[in-house]
């Protein structure tokens, strides 16, 4: 029986969704951007579905696609990815039956990491959401087409940037010393 | 254990299986590097950060956004206005140069005097399939029916996939000089510029600028005999020109061909010309297909792709090499009907390509009109010795202009 494209596109995007979700949400910092960001790579990707099905390496080649979306910040939606609001947060993953305190303690520094991101550049942001996603340097440097150097060099000074606007955030005011 | 080592506990994900004794070491690092204690806190912040599971009707909402937003599989995205940018023709230098910001150049002009020099034959990688058929393809025309299966293109012109434009001299621009540099070079088996020298400039202040510039330019190689030739004595000339200052209270003129200055449009064009050059950097690797795929991806992410002929003629000469001449013919129509719209029209040898393609495909007449629809002005002689063995080998099939 055929199948129509839909189907096929289903089939094929389906395996990578959980992977493409998580990078976006560490990317956008809430639910709501992530998935929009989610649906405007697969929107992206299903123009060219004769690619997706013959490439080897599908889950790659849509985080390549979200990635550059993400970066260069050319989006075919009007939302940016880039909101960070209390309301948006979600906890579901806190789930030791932590107490009220607990719970609002995790938030605030989850709220806390989740600013501090919203400093950093696009694509040092990026390269640490994949980072902490799993990806190796060679993944990485297929995604992001930089050279494992660059891609050390980058990381190193994400992480820094990051700590010390943690730093600057806990021990509030100034973000100023991260420069 | 010092900082490299750190970075590569982190960048190679080992934090959680680190010895005793390493986890000891680290731990006496962070306490005495600040740097790496600021990065380790990072990380250890990022991998806590709770990521909260993926919906499971996510799938469904990725398929309504799919239908809603009216894409259809396989076709490109058909761009809603039609500002066409190529490298050619005009191009801003440095936003900062206010007023003179104008840097333009002549179509390349290839001096076909120095013929093409096949490269020597690769014993150790022969593609006879290629050299059989091109042999077919010098003698079979004539009998050639249009039922016959198509005759494999053997010969293709190069391209040119990206010319960065030169720097403007600060010395010329503050005596507000024009000028021009004539350069001769040598466009690799690859595509890569080689051999740069100048021949002739109005001033050698301009000539250091312009031979750099030259270097950085991206062919697709001319292809004879099925095979990949490097060409050398090619000719361009780089005409270093300043727009002239506008009136007061005027708007600085702006030329349809330039790219985008305005902040997000730019930095797309920039970050797609980036991609540009890594599909190049994949073809001159011989890696056809991840350039195909490249170019797949450039074309997802920026809308501009879709609307840049170079992107159509990358994959017109790569289908080609691989023999879908269905393919590659939609693609120079693709490319043309950008071109075309450009002032002076800006293709360089596609109008060729695609009537070398009709041809073999025993598509006279087509090849014909292509010929006559994009027809060849002065300043590309080298293209017009293509253009008239085909159209004497059309002629001699009893297609001619007036049989159209």
């Amino acid at each position: 029986m055929n199948t129509t494209p839909h189907e096929d596109f289903a089939q094929l995007v389906a395996p990578h969704l959980d992977a493409l979700f998580r990078a976006a949400y560490r990317l956008a910092g809430n639910r709501s951007d992530a998935e929009d960001l989610v649906q405007d790579v697969c929107v992206r990707a299903y123009a060219l579905l004769g690619t997706l099905k013959t490439i080897e390496q599908p889950k790659r080649w849509l985080l390549k696609i979200q990635y550059r979306a993400f970066v260069d910040g050319v989006r075919h939606r009007d939302r940016s990815p880039l909101r960070t609001t209390g309301e948006d947060l979600d906890a579901t993953a806190l789930s030791e039956e932590p107490g009220p305190d607990d719970v609002a303690e995790a938030a605030l520094s989850e709220r806390r990491i989740l600013e501090a991101l919203t400093h950093l550049e696009k694509q040092q942001r990026a390269l640490l959401a994949l980072q902490v996603e799993g990806y190796s340097l060679a993944e990485m440097q297929a995604i992001t087409d930089l050279s494992t150097d660059v891609l050390k060099a980058r990381l190193c000074r994400a992480r820094i940037r990051l700590g010390k606007l943690l730093g600057a955030e806990r021990g509030a005011p100034a973000l100023a010393m991260e420069n | 254990m010092n900082c490299t080592d750190v970075a590569a506990v982190i960048d190679e994900h080992r934090e959680v299986r680190l010895t005793t004794a390493e986890r000891c070491a680290l731990d006496d690092h962070l306490g005495g590097c600040e740097p790496c204690a600021l990065a380790w806190r990072a990380q250890m912040a990022l991998a806590a950060l709770p990521v909260p599971s993926t919906r499971a009707s996510l799938l469904d909402d990725v398929l309504r956004a799919v239908q809603r937003s009216g894409t259809t599989a396989h076709a490109p995205r058909r761009a809603a206005h039609a500002r066409i940018l190529f490298a050619g023709a005009l191009l801003a230098a440095g936003a900062a140069l206010a007023a003179v910001s104008y840097v333009a150049w002549d179509e390349a002009r290839e001096d076909n005097s120095v013929q093409t020099v096949p490269a020597a034959r690769d014993a150790a990688a022969p593609d006879t399939s290629l050299r059989e058929t091109s042999r077919a393809a010098e003698s079979g025309f004539a009998s050639a029916e249009a039922t016959t299966p198509a005759v494999p293109i053997a010969e293709v012109e190069p391209f040119l996939v990206a010319r960065p434009p030169p720097k403007y001299p600060s010395a010329a621009l503050e005596r507000r000089l024009e000028g021009f540099v004539q350069v001769e070079y040598t466009v690799a088996r690859n595509g890569a510029v080689e051999e740069v020298k100048v021949v002739t400039s109005s001033d050698a202040v301009f000539e250091s600028a312009a031979a750099e510039a030259v270097l950085r330019w991206r062919y697709l190689p001319r292809v004879v005999a099925g095979e990949r030739v490097a060409v050398q004595g090619v000719q361009t000339m780089v005409r270093f020109q300043l727009a002239p200052a506008p009136a007061e209270g005027e708007p600085a003129k702006r030329d349809p061909g330039l790219r985008p200055s305005d902040g997000e449009a730019a930095r797309a064009f920039l970050a797609f010309e980036r991609g540009l050059e890594v599909a190049w950097q994949r073809f001159a690797a011989d890696d056809l297909r991840g350039a195909e795929l490249e170019l797949d991806e450039l074309r997802a992410t920026y809308e501009v792709a879709s609307r840049d002929g170079r992107v159509w003629s990358f994959y017109g000469y790569i289908f080609t090499q691989y023999g879908d001449y269905g393919r590659a013919i939609a693609a120079y129509e693709n490319a043309l009907a950008r071109y075309e719209k450009l002032p002076g029209g800006v293709w360089q040898g596609e109008q060729l390509a695609l009537a070398n393609l009709y041809f073999a495909r025993h598509e006279y007449a087509m090849a014909l009109k292509t010929l006559l629809k994009y027809r060849v002005t002065e300043d590309r002689r080298s293209l017009s010795t293509g253009i008239e063995t085909l159209i004497e080998k059309l002629r001699a099939l009893g297609v001619s202009e007036e049989t159209l």
